[in-house]
């Protein structure tokens, strides 16, 4: 270039801040994100380190083995609670699983956009955000009702009816994790589509599926409300299924609510077996799905 | 200085836009361009060429700093706008993206009415002024006035493809910028759409410095006075080949692999 | 068809085209039937509720909603103090949990960290979600209530001037109270709230920020004008998804909230809600009306819950469909 041209300047200079309302918001607002962020995680380790804390010191090998203690007397533990939770959790899963699994492949492998699929759908959802309180008066007038006594059943039952959605949730995504490519190639091979389900993709999501009924397991394991009334509370071992029974939530919710330090360490030492079995299960399940539920 | 064109320099008769003086850009580690060194007339439009990954937008997108707002990366060397470096740490981003507008290569409306898309920039930087008037004259540029003039107030999102992306330079030119940055405008249209955004280009070319990625060689040789052609080499780096007159570039270029690329023979 | 199995029938030959068909349909009667299972409980559910509701019903009809005695003794019952604490309690929660729980999300979405800070604060934030009910009650009793006395302490002596009706709203403190409630709450919704927000704010292209970035608006005015409008509608299905979390609430709330059947203007005072009315009397209620009228105060809660679980459920189906 032999013309040397004067450059036009920008109209603006560039370094030039923006308004300080503009920038001041800016700033206030990450800010405020910030602190928001740091109110949720707060209460989620000061709810961990407490129940680590009060629920390590209080435990001990007793606990696992004997029967509560006469009210007043120290000692005791609460085995038949972990008995309680251990038989009605199975109990429900019997019931949950494999309406909770049928019901996640028909969703996930059955032609997608069916109206019934939109309904089931939904009504999963929908039985989802039904609250467990609500659940656990279901329970009542149904099982409660009908055997005229609380039981391992009622509770069975409740928890069972909870577990479901968070099972066909959990297969539903398992299957899809499944690569189309493995159903194509088994219908390539002339297989029917009950066969590709059978033998190729319930397999191939068999881990995926075990992890959602262990999430389901922890969550009903956690849940107090619809035991409150349908299986009681109990201080003795099981002997029937069908007299009111003991478990960590109800136990924790009845010793929370006395005066007494030594069942209140009790109700610590029952959250911490809760919450690690929860968190466990929930870290686990995290890592499968790469989701929440 | 000489009187021919080198590579890398084009036309600046007219004044200079951008000056970019050895500069390297990264992806966290990865480099993604090396050493390019170009001026980037203004007030009129300059094509980017250059086979995919290449690194064109790429380029494009460190010209208004778009590109840190995605992931990651760091810019070695200096970019000059009318004299000022962008990258000076004290250059204020709002300032500089108001005056460097963008077109995305899908078209990118907003989610609202079309009238609260055009009045979406000078609302932010608190437009004084009459704002039906401004987004009456900003359609009228983006040459999209009589096709919206009855449904402002509807969403922007019913319009076709080529309407939404003549909406999205109307956004741009509201806020009154001086260069105006395309990254494969026309990608995502039909021919008809694109016949109108390259007769667009032309009419705003006497008023702003317009930059265009485009993958289609005819459009930059329709629409440009200046064509850069970027390539990569086997290191996957991005460079600048040569830049130039459009003419010559399509006509006279001077590199083996400008000429390879324009003929077609390129793999 | 019904003599043989299946499963067995399909193992022995793959390739003959009747066996095939039966089994295949067979096997698609039996998952829709569990399928259809599923849906079938909501009904059920619905059914034995009203039906053990009835004598409620027919006796207080529609003043069980405006009655606020509940007298066991002299077997009167209505319900407005339950539907007032309940409604109140979530009400409190919202609004502390919706900011909070907007600000986490956009927060997680919008390139403030690193990815490697990013995933374990927002699986944290998840976690919440996990921890049980009654564990949040324990917490809430031997922690949160002591550190909330100081605080509503604080806000007496302060605020205590603003009164209706020539009571303080922020009255004296208790301890256990609606806004103990209130903040429990909050803290159990938040999860619930940040990540579907988190989900939906992640959802909306790229471009559209870049594109408002580009224009020269800063972070946050591309916050409110650009993301927060486009997610509008799943903002919203989240955080009535919240709600319905929070009037189901149960354990918690019933361990804080102090269990008292009043309306009381103060934000202190004690109150009850219908969850923890079951929660305290099902086990207890012996005679037929003091149950149908619980069954009633349930079903209560069952409508509202269900409306608001297909509120929640429509608004994020919306945006789910216009994702694709």
């Amino acid at each position: 270039m032999t013309t040397t041209i004067p450059q036009q300047p920008v109209k603006e200079d560039l370094t030039k801040p923006i308004e300080t309302g503009r920038s001041v918001f800016d700033s206030a607002m990450t800010v405020l994100s910030i602190v928001f962020t740091l109110f949720a995680i707060v209460p989620l380790f000061s709810v961990l380190i407490y129940v680590l804390i009060q629920g390590f010191s209080s435990l001990d090998f007793d606990i696992f083995t004997e029967l509560p203690a006469p009210t007043g007397t120290p000692g005791g533990g609460f085995g038949n609670a972990i008995q309680g939770t251990l038989i009605m959790v199975s109990f429900a899963a019997l019931i949950s699983v494999p309406f909770g699994v049928l019901t996640g492949i028909f969703l996930s492998e059955y032609a997608r956009d069916s109206q019934f699929i939109q309904v089931v759908r939904f009504g999963v959802n929908v039985l989802a955000g039904v609250p467990s309180i609500v659940i656990g008066v279901f329970a009542y007038g149904v099982v409660v009702a009908a055997f005229g006594s609380f039981s391992a059943y009622a509770g069975g039952f409740a928890l069972a009816i909870l577990m479901l959605p968070i099972i066909v949730r959990t297969t539903e995504e398992a299957l899809k994790l499944i690569p189309w490519e493995l159903r194509l190639g088994s219908l390539g091979l002339g297989a029917n589509r009950f066969n590709t389900i059978a033998r190729v993709i319930v397999p191939a999501a068999i881990p995926g599926i075990i992890t959602g009924v262990m999430l389901a397991v922890s969550r009903a394991a956690g849940e107090t409300a619809p035991l409150l009334f349908t299986a009681l509370f109990s201080q003795y071992w099981i002997e029937s299924l069908n007299q009111p029974t003991a478990s960590l939530a109800v136990l924790i919710f009845n010793y929370a609510t006395t005066p007494y330090v030594d069942l209140q360490r009790k109700a610590w030492a029952a959250s911490l077996l809760l919450l690690f079995l929860v968190l466990v299960i929930s870290i686990a399940a995290r890592f499968v799905f790469r989701r929440r539920f | 200085m000489s009187n021919e064109l080198q590579a890398g320099q084009v036309d600046t008769s007219v004044g200079t836009a951008y000056k970019v003086r050895d500069m390297a850009f990264f992806y966290g580690t990865k480099k993604a361009l090396d050493s390019i060194n170009v001026d980037i007339p203004a007030k009129s439009v300059t094509a980017i060429i250059g086979p995919s990954g290449c690194g064109k937008s790429t380029f494009l997108k460190s010209l208004n700093r778009i590109a840190e707002a995605e992931t990651k990366v760091r810019i070695d060397g200096q970019i000059e706008l009318f004299g000022q470096n962008i990258y000076d740490p004290k250059v204020n981003l709002t300032r500089l993206r108001k005056n460097v507008g963008m077109v995305f290569q899908r078209p990118n409306p907003f989610p609202m009415s079309i009238f609260d898309n055009i009045a979406y920039g000078p609302r932010v930087f608190g437009f004084k002024g009459d704002l039906n008037e401004l987004v009456e004259s900003s359609l009228k540029k983006a040459f999209i006035w009589k096709e919206v003039q009855d449904k402002l107030r509807t969403s922007a999102l019913g319009l076709s493809g080529g309407q939404q992306q003549r909406i999205c330079i109307a956004r741009s030119l509201a806020v009154n910028p001086e260069v105006l940055l395309m990254d494969e405008p026309c990608s995502a249209l039909d021919p008809i759409a694109t016949l109108r955004i390259e007769e667009l280009i032309a009419s705003l070319r006497e008023q702003l410095t317009i930059i265009i990625v485009t993958h289609n060689m005819q459009q930059a040789g329709r629409v440009s006075q200046n064509t850069l052609f970027f390539n990569t080499d086997e290191t996957r780096i991005g460079n600048l080949v040569e830049g130039g007159p459009t003419k010559e570039i399509f006509f006279s270029p001077k590199d083996k692999r400008t000429e390879d690329y324009i003929t077609g023979r390129f793999g | 068809m019904q003599t043989q199995p299946p499963v067995q029938f399909q193992a022995k030959d793959l390739t003959e085209g009747g066996g095939k068909l039966q089994g295949d349909t067979l096997a698609r009667i039996l998952f829709q039937a569990a399928a259809f299972a599923v849906v079938g409980v909501l009904i059920w559910m619905a059914v034995v509720i009203v039906i053990a509701a009835s004598p409620a019903i027919t006796k207080f009809g529609l003043g069980f909603l405006v009655d606020t005695t509940w007298d066991p003794v002299q077997e009167q019952y209505g319900g407005l103090a339950f539907v007032f604490g309940t409604v109140a309690s979530s009400l409190i929660a919202m609004v502390l949990a919706v900011p909070v729980g907007l600000g986490i999300a956009i927060f997680l979405t919008e390139d403030f960290l690193p990815e490697w800070l990013l995933t374990p604060i927002a699986f944290m934030v998840e976690l919440l979600a996990a921890i049980p009910s009654v564990v949040y009650g324990l917490w809430g009793i031997f922690v949160m209530i002591p550190i909330l006395r100081v605080v509503e302490t604080w806000m007496n002596n302060t605020f205590g001037f603003i009164q209706i009706g020539g009571k303080q709203v922020f009255g004296i403190p208790y301890g256990p109270g609606l806004f103990t409630a209130g903040v429990l709450l909050a803290i159990m919704i938040l999860p619930t709230i940040a990540s579907i927000s988190r989900d939906v704010l992640t959802a909306i292209p790229r471009s559209l920020r870049n594109a408002s970035l580009a224009l020269g608006a800063t972070r946050w005015e591309t916050i409110f004008r650009v993301m927060l409008p486009a997610g509008s509608s799943g903002i919203v299905g989240a955080c009535v998804l919240g709600l319905g979390r929070a009037l189901g609430e149960t354990m918690a709330v019933t361990m804080v909230i102090g269990n008292t059947p009043q309306i009381d203007v103060s934000l202190f005072a004690p109150a009850y809600t219908i969850s923890a009315l079951l929660a305290n009397e099902f086990a207890e209620a012996n005679s037929p009306l003091h149950i149908g009228s619980l069954f009633f105060a349930a079903m209560l809660l069952f409508i509202v819950t269900l409306l608001v679980n297909i509120l929640a459920e429509l608004f994020v189906r919306r945006v789910s469909l216009g994702r694709q």
